[in-house]
């Protein structure tokens, strides 16, 4: 099975304008086949967020990359929280908060996925559309994030399979996600995965990358993540 | 082949700003209404101006005297052109403005969902006229309203201040009491400092410390009685 995955993060226009840090992170990475991707908005009223968002991504990694093709997901939400506190110290977790949305896509198309707090995770699998985030009942930048609780009712969790070229999985972090119109998410995926279908890798982040930074909502002033995962054929 | 850009949103982020003013039949004595008016548009004015950095400054006026009415819809400051006079008349039906804000608060389409955290400001220098605990409790604590920062000001020594203590809940900014004239424009420019700092800042959504500027030495205004 052939994938096309990418990412891009990029900071925001506010960030830029203090020379402050990015405060989103990102990991896209091969694994056995298939992909394990993750990002992370660090709250911008915590003093190391660029830090905590950072290790979440890390931490993401190193969990899922020593799971097994059975993954019970929500099972290990609590040991990536717990290696998170540990990959964050002396920073106090409140310093740190960050949200957390996370994939792994097996090299059958087997797709696990997860999100705590603001941002949008996506799905297409058998050609049908899936928008896992729910609706948000507050307004903007009040969100669950990874602190000192573990909060296994605020995590949305979500399984699928890739069978179909064009299926895939997109993770975003909410400096993207906010601005995005909601009732067209579906044609939004569509479009990405037309993009990303004829460049290669380093292409695709390329063009992500300029997407971002050329952000079209006026007064836009977030770091943006986003990160991809297609399946391009059978 | 399409960009992403087609799917972003062409609107900025708004930043609410909600405004419930008492404008009953009290509020036309000792030069309330007048200073009111006066205040409310030098504010908007000021959000006009200074509305273009991070966030869109909106306002909204609901006003309470004798009925509860929307008497400016929420729109953008710069949008504004004309705030209409505020006259002061009837009773003070504080209830059914609280229950104007939450319906507003709560309505989606009007106050989406990527707003930053809305402001609502209270004002009034009597006591209410008709069920309003009710009404305060719904606001306090339904879904979306609740999140809403709320501030209050009391005008003159008749005001309810144990009502408007319930009501405000931002513990930068204690309820504010107006003596005078000179006071209420204190008070609004303290709200505009608040919300322009807000939107310049890098966060939008944290709280700003509400700072009411000093009077002036020479100003000579009589207290309300």
């Amino acid at each position: 099975m052939m994938f096309i995955a990418c990412g891009a993060s990029v900071t925001g226009p506010r960030h830029l304008d203090l020379r402050e840090p990015n405060q989103d992170a990102m990991v896209l990475t091969g694994w056995r086949g298939g992909w394990l991707a993750s990002v992370a908005d660090g709250l911008g009223s915590r003093a190391r967020s660029d830090l905590g968002s950072r290790r979440a991504c890390q931490v993401v990694r190193q969990v899922l990359r020593a799971t097994s093709g059975d993954l019970d997901l929500p099972a290990t939400l609590p040991m990536m929280h717990a290696q998170w506190l540990n990959a964050i110290e002396p920073i106090p977790p409140r310093d740190a908060a960050t949200t957390m949305l996370l994939a792994r896509v097996t090299a059958g198309g087997d797709v696990h996925a997860a999100q705590l707090g603001d941002g949008l995770l996506l799905m297409r699998c058998g050609g049908h559309f899936r928008r896992v985030t729910p609706d948000r009942t507050g307004y903007s930048n009040q969100t669950w994030a990874l602190e000192s609780e573990y909060l296994p009712e605020k995590w949305h969790t979500a399984a699928g399979k890739l069978t179909q070229a064009g299926d895939g999985v997109v993770l975003l972090t909410d400096g993207v996600a906010d601005d995005l119109e909601p009732d067209q998410l579906a044609e939004f995926l569509e479009v990405l995965y037309q993009n990303l279908s004829t460049r290669n890798r380093r292409r695709g982040r390329r063009w992500i990358q300029a997407e971002l930074e050329d952000w079209a909502t006026p007064m836009h002033s977030d770091d943006k993540t986003l990160v991809a995962v297609f399946r391009t054929s059978k | 082949m399409s960009s992403l850009k087609k799917f972003a949103v062409a609107a900025p982020r708004p930043l609410p700003v909600i405004v419930l003013a008492d404008t009953s039949g009290s509020m036309g004595e000792n030069g309330k209404i007048e200073a009111l008016n006066a205040a409310m548009k030098e504010m908007v004015v000021t959000f006009s101006v200074e509305s273009r950095l991070r966030a869109e400054i909106q306002v909204g006026l609901i006003t309470f005297g004798g009925k509860a009415k929307m008497h400016l819809p929420l729109i953008a400051a710069h949008s504004v052109t004309g705030l209409g006079e505020l006259k002061a008349e009837g009773v003070t039906p504080m209830g059914a403005a609280f229950d104007l804000a939450r319906q507003l608060l709560e309505d989606k389409d009007r106050i989406p969902s990527r707003a930053y955290r809305p402001v609502l400001i209270l004002l009034s220098d009597g006591q209410p006229t008709d069920d309003w605990s009710a009404p305060l409790k719904a606001l306090c604590e339904s879904e979306r309203a609740q999140k809403a920062t709320r501030l209050a000001m009391a005008i003159g020594p008749d005001a309810d201040e144990a009502m408007l203590r319930d009501f405000a809940n931002d513990a930068e900014a204690p309820i504010f009491r107006a003596h005078n004239a000179r006071d209420i424009h204190r008070f609004f420019r303290a709200v505009t400092m608040s919300v322009t700092t807000r939107t310049a800042s890098q966060n939008p959504d944290l709280a700003i410390a509400f700072v009411v500027p000093p009077p002036d030495d020479d100003a000579l205004d009589l207290d309300f009685q």
